[in-house]
């Protein structure tokens, strides 16, 4: 506040500006703050009433961080962490916004606060504090501007997030931690072909994902974030062997994990179709001697023998 | 000086040209193709991470390993997501004032990541192929530059093998066009990573790019 009167007193009205009081200051400010949950919105309309654009400084005096508008990520342009720098052109209006949050709707100050820069009976009330900085004048933008700009008019062109489906399942780093998420991403294929994995295996893995949901909502919970989750489980009997079963879990996984992964890989290497073809034709060649026994005889059969001999 | 070589189609030559260019100003060739960079690169940190905030800049730029340095870019999707392009401000003033000039081969298209090099650098050259439609991209190319400041340098029109339409180009753009004829050995500088302005310095196609070369280092002594 008392920067405000300081800023004041440096910035010339203009000179063309009215004699009488109230608009003799360049800019005045009306405030709306509207407190809503875990913070307030803040909406300042800036009066310019002379003839001449002037250059302003509002600044945020709530007890919070400002949120200013984005665009592609990126503050709109005159907003800094503390607030906002710009031109109100002359005999118009502009209107800006921003959120402040962790803000108590009753420190937020009333709604509707019309209010003068410096001057103003109640100013522990006021959500912002104005000041003057004179009149505009052209500012060469500098690069960082430019590069702001430039984000914000053009738009990045980073890949859309999941553009490409990733392979969690297939990543060896993360065994542990995609228990969880590995039944969520095989959800679309096992419903498309319910056959993919039989039903007790799924069955089991629905359980063992149960488990490791609620033990990650409970990984670093605050107290209402487990007292959600007693809720759902009915109780501290509920969640009272979670740990024992998640070490068993874990144990069961990494053992089934092994398992198919040695399964899959000998699967993959042996090939009998072959040899089951030769002993088909073979076999057939047995019970109708019309159809030639020759074909099965030329070196096929020689495999072929051992195989039958099982 | 940071030097944009930008021009809004693919495959007309940006980041070939950025290499002789590099070359022939002694320049650092940074490749700026968040997207689909084609660079050479190896092992070490590239652009993808020092636009995460994972490399220092000056540590990511190759030197020795051929015959222009150069900054490359990564070629994962993943990497393309995690680079902030708003930072490649500080990163090219970094390059620029531990090498002296930067060469930045933009990527194609009009979006941000094509935009921010082009608010960055001190002057730019646009690229395009002889052909009509081309003409409209340079057109946009150029327009982009002019709002964001960089001035144009020239305009190369690039694998040229008859009449190019130079008129028609410069009354357009409003500036200066080289002709940069088609040459199997230029083909071959992105590839074999060995500049013509190197290895044949007596070509047709060294001499135009030693033209825009020398036209940048006049850009840069006003």
């Amino acid at each position: 506040m008392f920067q405000t009167a300081a800023i004041r007193r440096v910035s010339p009205d203009p000179p063309d500006a009215p004699t009488d009081a109230p608009s003799a200051r360049p800019v005045r400010a009306d405030v709306t703050t509207t407190a809503t949950v875990g913070g307030a919105l803040v909406a300042v309309t800036l009066r310019n009433d002379t003839a001449v654009a002037v250059r302003v400084r509002v600044e945020n005096d709530l007890d919070g961080p400002v949120l200013p508008p984005r665009r592609e990520g990126v503050p709109a342009a005159g907003w800094d962490e503390d607030g906002f720098t710009g031109v109100v052109p002359a005999d118009a209006r502009l209107g800006i916004g921003y959120a402040c949050p962790n803000v108590d709707g009753d420190t937020a100050g009333p709604a509707d606060t019309d209010r003068d820069p410096g001057a103003h009976p109640d100013r522990a009330l006021d959500p912002i504090s104005l000041a003057v900085l004179g009149p505009a004048e052209e500012a060469d933008p500098s690069a960082s501007d430019r590069v702001a700009v430039a984000v914000r008019s053009l738009g990045r062109a980073t890949p859309p997030a999941d553009a490409v489906p990733t392979s969690a399942a297939l990543d060896p780093d993360r065994t542990d931690s995609s228990a969880g998420c590995r039944p969520r991403r095989c959800d679309g294929p096992a419903e498309s072909d319910p056959s993919s994995v039989p039903t007790p295996v799924a069955a089991w893995l629905d359980a063992v994902e149960t488990r490791v949901r609620r033990a990650e909502r409970l990984t670093d919970a605050t107290a209402d974030e487990a007292a959600a989750v007693l809720e759902d489980c009915g109780g501290v009997d509920g969640v009272a062997t979670l740990p024992d079963e998640l070490q068993a879990d874990r144990a069961s996984l990494r053992a089934a994990g092994d398992r198919i992964e040695d399964l899959a890989a000998r699967a993959a290497e042996a090939d009998p179709e072959l040899v089951v073809s030769s002993l088909l034709a073979a076999a057939e060649g047995d019970t109708s001697p019309a159809s030639g026994g020759e074909s099965t005889a030329s070196g096929t059969s020689g495999a072929g023998d051992p195989e039958a001999g099982r | 000086m940071i030097l944009a070589i930008t021009g809004g189609k693919g495959g007309v030559g940006k980041s070939t040209l950025s290499v002789e260019l590099g070359a022939a100003l002694d320049a650092t060739v940074v490749d700026a193709d968040l997207g689909m960079a084609d660079l050479p690169t190896g092992p070490g940190p590239d652009l993808h991470d020092v636009l995460a905030g994972r490399a220092d800049p000056i540590e990511a730029v190759r030197e020795g390993c051929g015959p222009v340095r150069t900054l490359p870019c990564g070629r994962s999707l993943s990497g393309a997501r995690a680079a902030d392009v708003t930072v490649l401000d500080d990163v090219l003033r970094d390059v620029e004032r531990e090498y002296g000039d930067v060469v930045v081969d933009c990527p194609a298209g009009l979006r941000a990541d094509a935009g921010v090099p082009l608010a960055v650098a001190d002057a730019c050259v646009v690229v395009a192929s002889p052909r009509r439609y081309a003409l409209a991209d340079a057109v946009r190319s150029r327009e982009l530059a002019r709002e964001l400041d960089a001035g144009l340098v020239a305009v190369v029109i690039n694998r040229v093998v008859d009449d190019a339409p130079t008129a028609a180009f410069e009354e357009a753009l409003g500036a200066p066009a080289t002709i940069v004829p088609a040459d199997p050995r230029v083909e071959r500088t992105l590839e074999a990573f060995r500049p013509v302005v190197r290895t044949a310095p007596s070509t047709r196609a060294a001499d135009a790019i030693r033209a825009v070369a020398d036209a940048a280092c006049r850009t840069k002594r006003v």
